[in-house]
């Protein structure tokens, strides 16, 4: 969790200050938006790794079964 | 050949095709004969029929929008709002997908050769490549296509012609009115796999010459009729229908048992290589795709600052997915095939079907 | 300098990876493998599992196999029990120097209790496992264990593995068996309105050879097993298992004797036979009729008349008739009485009848089938004979 944490924290720097040097202010906010939503899926994956997947979700969500 | 970043609809298509390689081994005579038996190789004439009936909208669709991405013609067609939810279910479909097909490259490699290697090492490496090839753009993804797909295509060919022999005509027959149907349900699998086309023009602002559509699409469409009735043929003409229906690995297992004269055995090997390029192609190519799609619903000038945490993001989906190979396979077969076909050939039709009520096709 | 850089990166990453035993658990060196050839499964009763491997000693040049002592090209034999067959294997390999490789076996023998209590049981394994190829050939120990008849001809000067290919590469020479690959006899198995059947060996005592020990035994392949449903209900050899050859196109080779007129015996060599198997409704009754072609050539005559001419050629071919009409009798006979469809009769009606099979003809088949009329008929010509063609000394004779 903590080297995933560490990873998304230096792709982010790096990718913002390239953004940043493009004048591209309204993308910052998006990708910071995305790289959260990437950080709490690969949270709930890490905090248990045999929780339902997300095929098994599906499938119960339209009632197939198998 | 091709313009900067522009690939023609050309490279296009041999991109589809390559994409195609991969599930059609894996999938396609497996599910063709468990539902078709011993006619499976009748399926993939149904399908050829619905896929030039795709081509044709897609034709139809860019002979108005010539230089635009599939999604900016949903948008115009379906208005602004309706257009970003169509677009945003692409997104959610395409992941899933792009998902599905990495846990597959993994879990065939642990099947086939490698049981006891962590596939984490076969995901790392693949998202390492994916990654550095998705920042060079989709130009250098079809050059190397290019290469790719005439040597899957010479060792494919290669393979089925030391399949013939072995081929038993008892095991195709008999065909009779009463396997219409299956072949028909059948048949979905194989559709299920080649609407991927339209999925490739999702970029088309990057393809160009897109007045050859209709004449690419066609010819595309009698190639992959061919190799596919060519793969049905040799799996379930060599080892029958009720093998094939329950092997995960069908076209391995058949090529397992090549033996000429006693003197050339054990190719399987080199059919690996191709699932793995022909992986590699799809992989990046819906990676690019989806990046696109982002940047589209977001407004992105520029979609590479993505790549890495896309990257990320697509290593935990692909184990957050499903718990084993049982699931994936439950998954493709009675969820993926039926979704594909919704957004890959009748949600296209709607969007046609719209865009000429409100003349916009 | 960047991308040289990376490129060097790439070689060093490359190189080092090789070693990663803990990423690439499944690399072997060639030296540290055990190739299995044949394998034998026997039913030891209690729910219990015999894995008998007869393996072939490989040149040891350190490593893992450095502190075994025998020699290279000698054969041993490793036996384990288990529950199960993986069970067995893995204890196997708890022990045994050297790893197993399963992709190289071609003869997997079963004995004769393991068929009788469950053929598919010991198939599971094999067939699901992602090293054994669908390729190798099966074959049922006949009144006998496995595992004796690997004792018996496993011998530190005989590999099992190179004496079951020679026999299995001859059967056409007496087309009394055959050749039958596993995938095949999984279809067999597959299909729920027939039957199946398996080569069988056995042992047998030849004559014997000076300096040799006068209890040895060879192992020779005899017939099929025939199998229904999943279990061994028993044997067809020599001509009813000849007979099953004629009918399913496998008789290549093979003697047929016949007598002349005075009792002198006439050999008759096969050269080949094509049967097909024609389905027919009649007035609402299905009814089979096996065609039969076949020629053969005069290769061995003890009497001393001219056999050429016409009307003794003439007889020759209706007494050739006769025995392979005989034949498949037999087999045909077997078959119905055993209400077994092992001949591939169901087979011939579905695909020639798809829609009557599948409303009328599969429900009930064994039982059906024991009812048919199977019309038998066989034509065959005297093709040639070899070098010579009157006996010698036959002029004298004829005075």
């Amino acid at each position: 969790m903590i080297a995933l944490t560490i990873l998304l924290i230096i792709i982010s720097i790096f990718e913002i200050k390239n953004m940043l040097e493009n004048n591209q202010k309204k993308e910052i906010v998006i990708f910071v938006c995305i790289t959260i939503i990437i950080w709490i899926i690969g949270r709930v994956y890490i905090s248990d790794p045999f929780r339902p997947s997300i095929v098994n979700m599906i499938m119960s969500a339209f009632g197939i079964q198998f | 050949m091709s313009q900067k970043g522009k690939i023609t609809v050309y490279q296009a298509m041999l991109l589809f095709i390559t994409a195609t390689y991969t599930p059609a081994v894996r999938l396609i005579s497996s599910v063709t004969s468990k539902e078709a038996k011993q006619a499976a190789w009748l399926t993939p004439f149904i399908s050829f029929i619905l896929f030039i009936i795709l081509i044709f909208i897609i034709h139809s669709i860019y002979r108005k929008y010539k230089d635009v991405s599939f999604m900016d013609a949903i948008y115009d067609i379906m208005g602004s709002f309706l257009g970003k939810i169509i677009v945003f279910l692409y997104l959610i479909t395409l992941i899933i997908l792009l998902a599905l097909y990495f846990r597959y490259f993994a879990e065939r490699l642990a099947m086939s050769i490698y049981p006891h290697a962590d596939i984490n090492f076969f995901i790392i490496v693949m998202l390492g490549v994916v990654g550095i090839t998705l920042r060079h753009g989709i130009v250098n993804i079809a050059r190397m296509n290019e290469i790719i797909l005439p040597f899957i295509t010479v060792i494919f060919i290669l393979l089925s012609l030391l399949l013939l022999p072995n081929i038993k005509i008892e095991n195709l027959t008999p065909i009779s009115y009463k396997d219409i149907l299956p072949v028909f349900n059948a048949s979905f699998s194989v559709t299920a796999i080649w609407v991927y086309v339209l999925f490739v023009f999702f970029i088309g602002d990057k393809i160009k010459n897109k007045e050859e559509i209709k004449s690419y699409g066609i010819k595309t469409g009698v190639f992959l009729l061919v190799y596919t009735v060519l793969m049905i043929v040799t799996s379930v003409g060599v080892e029958g229908y009720s093998i094939i229906a329950r092997a995960p690995l069908s076209y391995f297992i058949v090529i397992r048992d090549v033996s000429i004269f006693g003197i050339i055995e054990r190719v399987e090997s080199i059919l690996i290589a191709t699932w793995l390029l022909s992986d590699f192609i799809i992989i990046s190519v819906f990676s690019y795709i989806i990046l696109e799609l982002l940047k589209s619903l977001f407004n992105f000038n520029d979609a590479k600052p993505l790549v890495n945490v896309f990257i990320i993001l697509l290593y935990f989906l692909t184990f957050y997915l499903a718990i084993n190979v049982f699931e994936l396979g439950a998954y493709s077969e009675k969820f993926a095939i039926p979704s594909n076909v919704i957004f890959g050939l009748v949600i296209p039709c709607i969007i046609w079907g719209v865009g000429k009520v409100r003349r916009k096709v | 300098m960047k991308r040289a850089f990376v490129y060097l990166l790439i070689c060093i990453i490359s190189v080092s990876l090789t070693g990663c035993g803990e990423i690439y658990m499944d690399k072997h060196e060639i030296n540290e493998i055990d190739l299995i050839r044949a394998v034998g499964l026997d039913n030891i009763g209690d729910n219990n599992i015999r894995m008998i491997l007869p393996l072939l000693e490989t040149q040891s040049t350190g490593g893992r196999g450095s502190s075994e002592s025998s020699s290279p090209g000698q054969s041993r034999i490793v036996k384990e029990d288990g529950r199960t067959i993986f069970e067995a294997e893995v204890k196997v390999h708890s022990y045994l120097m050297k790893d197993l490789s399963w992709h190289h076996v071609q003869f997997v023998i079963i004995g004769e209790e393991a068929a009788k209590e469950d053929i598919v049981k010991y198939f599971d394994f094999i067939t699901r496992d992602h090293e054994p190829r669908l390729s190798m050939l099966p074959l049922i120990a006949e009144n006998d264990s496995a595992e004796n008849i690997i004792d018996q001809i496993n011998t530190s000067n005989t590999v099992i593995a190179k004496k079951l290919k020679t026999i299995t590469d001859g059967t056409g020479a007496r087309s009394v068996s055959s050749k039958l690959e596993l995938h095949d006899l999984i279809k067999m198995l597959d299909n729920k309105y027939a039957s199946s059947y398996i080569p069988s060996i056995r042992l047998v005592k030849r004559i014997e050879r000076q300096g040799e020990d006068k209890d040895k035994k060879d192992v020779e392949l005899n017939g099929y097993a025939i199998i229904k449903g999943r279990r061994l209900i028993g044997y067809i050899n020599d001509d009813t298992a000849r007979g099953l050859n004629f009918i399913k196109n496998k008789a290549e080779d093979g003697v047929i004797i016949l007598k002349d007129k005075n009792g002198n015996q006439i050999s008759m060599e096969m050269l080949g036979a094509h049967t097909d198997i024609i389905p027919k409704i009649k007035d609402n009754k299905l009814e089979v009729d096996i065609k039969v072609e076949a020629g053969f050539a005069i290769a061995e005559y003890e009497g001393y008349k001219d056999i050429f001419d016409k009307k003794t050629l003439d007889e020759i071919v209706k007494a050739e008739n006769k025995i392979v009409k005989q034949n498949i009798d037999s087999v045909v006979n077997y078959a119905k009485k055993n209400k077994a469809d092992f001949m591939g009769i169901g087979d011939s009606v579905y695909h020639k009848y798809p829609v009557e099979w599948d409303d009328y003809y599969k429900k009930n088949w064994e039982d059906n089938f024991a009812n048919i009329k199977i019309n038998i008929d066989v034509k065959s010509k005297v093709s040639r004979t070899f070098n010579l063609r009157e006996v010698t000394r036959g002029k004298e004779n004829k005075k």
